[in-house]
């Protein structure tokens, strides 16, 4: 493989002595220019091909591995996700219970039907009894609810493929202004 | 009935009270082995640099003399206000809440925070030492604090004459937190948990 890598190395090494001396300023070097980027694009390919060569077999093992392994895996996660969440649902329901009380306590202490600190104490003893997760649960953000009619602008992403496809379909879209621009293409 | 003060917590050298603070309060439920070294035998950890550019940054708020990036934060008119009040844990019996709100108006409590990294207002909504002063100032000066202003100034550590050297970057986050009469209750009852782990840790010492 090494003496593979070398060949590579020398026809990189000649391509990149032979870009400086390409100047485009008329049509006779602009067509130079172009034969020499399809050259480029030659020498790509067939490093890709003397790529593929060795990393195929060794790709299609990892598969093989892998689809093996699998099976046994995704058994393994479902069993993991489901015992997961019987303990969210678990927590969740404390946690209602909890807060349900906590609501329930502060409401006699506004009526007066209890004093502050029999409050106080009956919390501290509610903390003191929880669940410890012990790491086994954490908190994710998630969008519950958006109202685009609010949103700011700012937060809000562009489907930029889907503008495109639109207007070569021929749709105009208000707001937007699409056109084509030149890139190289060897 | 003649309401009693239970004697076993350690006085604090900053209230020269006996009593927990928030920051006890936080020793207690994260070390209280080291809670007892630092409160009960008075071995104080030496500031870090972060800690004593935190203290000159709240100085500089309270005197109202920012300089450098930032030149005004959100403020009270109550800066480093000391205040105690009795936390009962049973009709009778109570020990010493302490604490010292950074700034504090009628209606909002202002705390400030010095860090690498800005604050979130998840962190924020749950950091008690907001209730912890929510409290105090109900009981102590009968205001009904319900939002407190956490503002969170970013620092970053730069070297100059091959020392390290803290500075604020300028970028500063000020999160509002509501707070509601059950949060004060919570925080008592936080606080009731930290009390009963003190003296907890306080009789283990004496026993060994």
């Amino acid at each position: 493989m090494n003496k593979e890598l070398q060949v590579i190395e020398q026809r990189v090494a000649k391509c990149e002595e032979a870009k400086f001396k390409i100047v485009v300023n008329s049509q006779e070097t602009y067509d130079q220019a172009l034969n020499f980027e399809r050259k480029v694009n030659a020498l790509i390919k067939d490093i890709d091909a003397q790529e593929k060569d060795i990393t195929k077999p060794i790709n299609d093992s990892l598969k093989k591995i892998r689809d093996a392994f699998r099976p046994a895996k995704d058994k393994l996660a479902q069993i993991k996700k489901e015992i997961g969440d019987t303990r969210v649902k678990y927590i969740q329901a404390e946690e209602a219970k909890k807060k349900l009380e906590a609501e329930r306590l502060e409401a006699r202490l506004e009526r007066g039907t209890i004093r502050e600190d029999t409050v106080i104490k009956k919390l501290a003893i509610a903390e003191e009894t929880k669940t410890v997760t012990n790491g086994g649960m954490t908190s994710v953000l998630v969008i519950k609810h958006v109202d685009l009619a609010q949103l700011p602008m700012e937060y809000l992403i562009i489907d930029e493929s889907k503008i495109l496809k639109a207007y070569r379909a021929g749709v105009i879209i208000p707001g937007v202004i699409c056109e084509y621009e030149k890139r190289a293409r060897a | 009935m003649k309401r009693e003060q239970e004697p076993n917590l350690p006085i604090d050298p900053r209230y020269k009270l006996s009593g927990l603070s928030w920051s006890s309060l936080v020793m207690l439920e994260t070390d209280p082995e080291e809670w007892y070294t630092t409160y009960v035998l008075g071995h104080k950890r030496k500031p870090t640099g972060a800690m004593k550019f935190g203290t000159k940054i709240h100085k500089q708020i309270s005197d109202r003399k920012l300089t450098g990036k930032i030149k005004e934060v959100p403020h009270g008119k109550n800066p480093e206000t000391a205040l105690t009040c009795k936390i009962f844990y049973t009709k009778t019996k109570s020990f010493n809440l302490l604490g010292k709100p950074d700034d504090y108006d009628k209606q909002v409590l202002y705390e400030y925070k010095t860090g690498t990294k800005l604050w979130t207002q998840k962190r924020a909504e749950n950091h008690g030492q907001l209730f912890t002063y929510a409290l105090l100032l109900k009981k102590t000066k009968h205001l009904d604090i319900k939002t407190a202003l956490l503002i969170s100034l970013e620092t970053r550590t730069i070297m100059v004459n091959w020392k390290p050297k803290i500075q604020l970057t300028g970028n500063t986050r000020t999160l509002k937190v509501e707070i509601t009469p059950q949060d004060l209750l919570k925080i008592q009852a936080r606080f009731i948990n930290g009390y009963k782990k003190a003296l907890k840790t306080i009789k283990e010492h004496e026993e060994r």
